[in-house]
């Protein structure tokens, strides 16, 4: 019995599962097990890097060049040094397509980060029929984002359902997408419904992995539902709040499918996101190196957000 | 701009453009001036010039496909802007379509009060419509309107905006004062989209509306029974101005000079067949026999051909400008907020005309 609980360090594992000792002529070298495993992790990743390498990181490199050229399209690229930041420094619709964007990002975001963890502390709960009301939530993620904006689009029409619903409490008429007040906040009302579950399925696991245990002893020093909440899951899924803030901001400064298929960034330019403000520098204006720079300014934009959030995820504990 | 015209120009960029294809004329500048439309050459069409190609089609058709001096597309279609009315409507209303029918800008406002239909304050059948759905759309209505008032978008030179001058503050007044003055029209009523942007017309949500000529085809001859067509309102139907546009077959110039002389028997073939074309999309073709051609009496007299000839002879192409989107989007903002903010005229066309400049100084 006295053997069985000897030391590890005194067992000698057996031959071919050290990773110091030579492989043999197999694969052509003296590799040890870890050099090995390190070229087939590495093999194994190649065709997701490469697929970054070439369509992620060449465009963006290929976008970062560009904006120091005039481009349109037609006729070859000539140089012109930093003549695109000053042309969409000083073009007011980039202005107010970076205030656009802003203003979504933080009205998509902010709404749910609180309405997705209520909606998951709700589902967190044992109530009847629970799979398949977990079923109804997620369906908007499932359902194509080019169906998500024209059934929405039907749906704002003037003579579409919401209007019809507000007509039986007796609010008149509005065309959502056409007028300047309300464009905005429909898209912005979209964009939080279409979040609101992916979030909240992240919230829910982040809820179930925090152990029962904690609330028993809560439960047992006294704590009500109302101090369970603030002392115990609060801090435990501070986490996970943190991730769904970045990813929620960071999905929401990107949106570009809706603003083109519902409003073509009207009226009046109250829709038009940097990302449709660049789409339409570049293949409606055909200057694609102003397009090119813009796309400079959103990315330092989202760069130096996802910098501070890193930073604020490290302060809550998360690594 | 479609998603076509983006695709093209992608294509034209990288090279891979189909060795024919369609463009408009209001992009022709932008593709001209950096050499990516090859030269029509009327000869290999079967005319002895340019000047012997122009005279068999309708005056002045082929001057929306010609930069300096030479033609870089053929159209086979001219299209124009006419008012449909809806015939049921004015009977309703207690007006003779025949001969009721709104000759002047002012006629429509003083029609459309008997037209249109409310529910308190609230319009539930607009009696006239402009479509919003489009910059393109937008550009055509105030380059018409700025015209007929004696002024222009941009100056002779095309170098300067001057849309902000008296004609275009007038032109401006117009197209938003039966929403704002007569309140006989509704931006948020209309749901024309893209595809269809006269659709509130089959659907009778609308009384009167203007659009183009292919409308006749797209409605059907059921809907066209309660649909007269009439000409494009004017400010002084003595001086009538319309606004034409069209469409037009180009020829890739990358591709070798014998492939480009079969793709100039295409287009001779294309257009071989007038009566095809019209039959299917009612937008009437631009030859100068065109209305004698067998089957055009009844055309005249059902699908109201002779009041789309008869637009398109006092018509003009809009202005030419290789920015000529970024003129249209800005035209089209100006126009936005004007008809659903109340912005004064003067001003909304003022930031226009800043936009627009700004657009013209680039290179």
């Amino acid at each position: 019995m006295a053997e069985s609980y000897a030391p590890a360090a005194k067992v000698r594992p057996k031959a071919g599962f050290d990773d110091r000792l030579p492989l043999g002529a197999a694969w052509g070298g003296r590799l040890s097990l870890r050099a090995r495993l390190r070229w087939a992790g590495f093999l194994f990743v190649l065709p997701a890097l490469l697929h970054l390498l070439i369509f992620k990181f060449y465009p963006m490199l290929e976008a970062a060049r560009l904006s120091f050229f005039r481009y349109d399209l037609l006729t070859p690229p000539v140089f012109n040094g930093l003549l695109n930041y000053k042309a969409i420094w000083e073009n007011p619709l980039f202005h107010q397509s970076f205030w656009v964007s802003a203003k979504y990002m933080f009205g998509v975001s902010l709404p749910e980060w609180f309405l997705a963890l209520g909606l998951a502390l709700l589902l967190n709960r044992r109530m009847p029929g629970q799979p398949l009301i977990r079923l109804a939530y997620f369906l908007p993620i499932a359902m194509s984002q080019i169906v998500v904006a024209m059934v929405w689009k039907f749906m704002y029409n003037p003579l579409g359902l919401v209007n019809t619903l507000l007509g039986f409490v007796g609010i008149g008429r509005t065309n959502w997408l056409s007028t300047e007040e309300t464009a905005l906040p429909a898209l912005i009302a979209i964009g939080v419904w279409r979040g609101i579950p992916l979030f909240g399925v992240i919230y829910l696991a982040g809820l179930q992995s925090i152990p029962k245990e904690y609330y028993e002893a809560a439960t047992i020093d006294g704590a009500g539902p109302w101090q369970r909440f603030v002392h115990v899951t609060l801090p435990l899924l501070m986490p996970t709040i943190l991730f769904v803030m970045v990813m929620s901001l960071l999905s929401a400064v990107k949106v570009f499918l809706n603003p083109l298929v519902m409003t073509e960034g009207g009226p009046n330019g109250t829709t038009r996101v940097l990302p449709y403000f660049i789409y339409e520098t570049g293949f409606a204006y055909y200057r694609m190196g102003e397009a090119a720079a813009a796309s400079m300014v959103l990315f330092a934009f989202v760069f130096g957000l996802t910098l501070i959030q890193l930073r604020l995820l490290r302060r809550g504990g998360v690594e | 701009m479609t998603p076509y015209f983006k695709k093209l120009s992608a294509a034209l960029s990288t090279r891979s453009a189909a060795d024919m294809f369609t463009v408009i004329d209001t992009l022709l500048p932008g593709f001209t001036t950096k050499n990516v439309l090859a030269p029509i050459r009327p000869e290999w069409l079967g005319y002895k010039d340019l000047d012997d190609m122009k005279k068999a089609f309708l005056p002045g058709a082929l001057e929306g496909y010609i930069h300096e001096g030479k033609l870089y597309a053929v159209p086979p279609i001219a299209s124009v802007f006419s008012l449909y009315i809806n015939k049921n409507h004015f009977k309703e209303a207690g007006l003779d379509p025949e001969k009721d029918y709104p000759r002047t800008w002012e006629d429509i406002a003083k029609v459309g009060q008997k037209l249109v239909k409310r529910q308190g304050s609230t319009i539930t059948r607009e009696a006239f419509d402009f479509a919003m759905h489009s910059s393109a759309w937008t550009m055509w209505y105030m380059e018409a309107l700025t015209r007929q008032h004696g002024g222009s978008i941009l100056d002779a030179a095309g170098k300067k905006c001057t849309a902000n001058s008296e004609a275009g503050v007038k032109a401006m007044e117009v197209r938003s004062m039966y929403a704002r003055k007569h309140k006989i029209s509704d931006p948020t009523v209309s749901v024309g989209t893209n595809a269809l942007p006269a659709d509130d017309v089959p659907k009778g949500r609308v009384s009167m509306f203007i659009s183009h000529a292919g409308s006749v085809a797209q409605f059907g001859p059921k809907v066209m029974e309660h649909i007269k067509v009439v000409p494009f309102p004017q400010v002084n139907p003595a001086k009538p101005v319309s606004i034409v546009y069209g469409f037009a077959l180009a020829v890739n110039p990358h591709i070798p000079e014998a492939k480009q002389k079969a793709v100039h028997d295409l287009i001779k073939h294309v257009m071989a067949n007038p009566k095809e074309w019209y039959d299917k999309t009612s937008y009437p073709f631009p030859s100068a026999d065109f209305l004698q051609l067998p089957g055009m009496e009844v055309a005249k007299k059902t699908r109201y051909l002779d009041v789309f000839v008869g637009d398109i002879k006092t018509g003009v192409f809009v202005t030419r400008s290789p920015h000529f989107i970024e003129i249209a989007d800005a035209m089209h903002r100006a126009m936005e907020r004007v008809v659903l903010k109340g912005e004064e005229p003067k001003k909304s066309l003022d930031q226009a005309c800043t936009d627009i400049d700004r657009a013209l100084a680039k290179k």
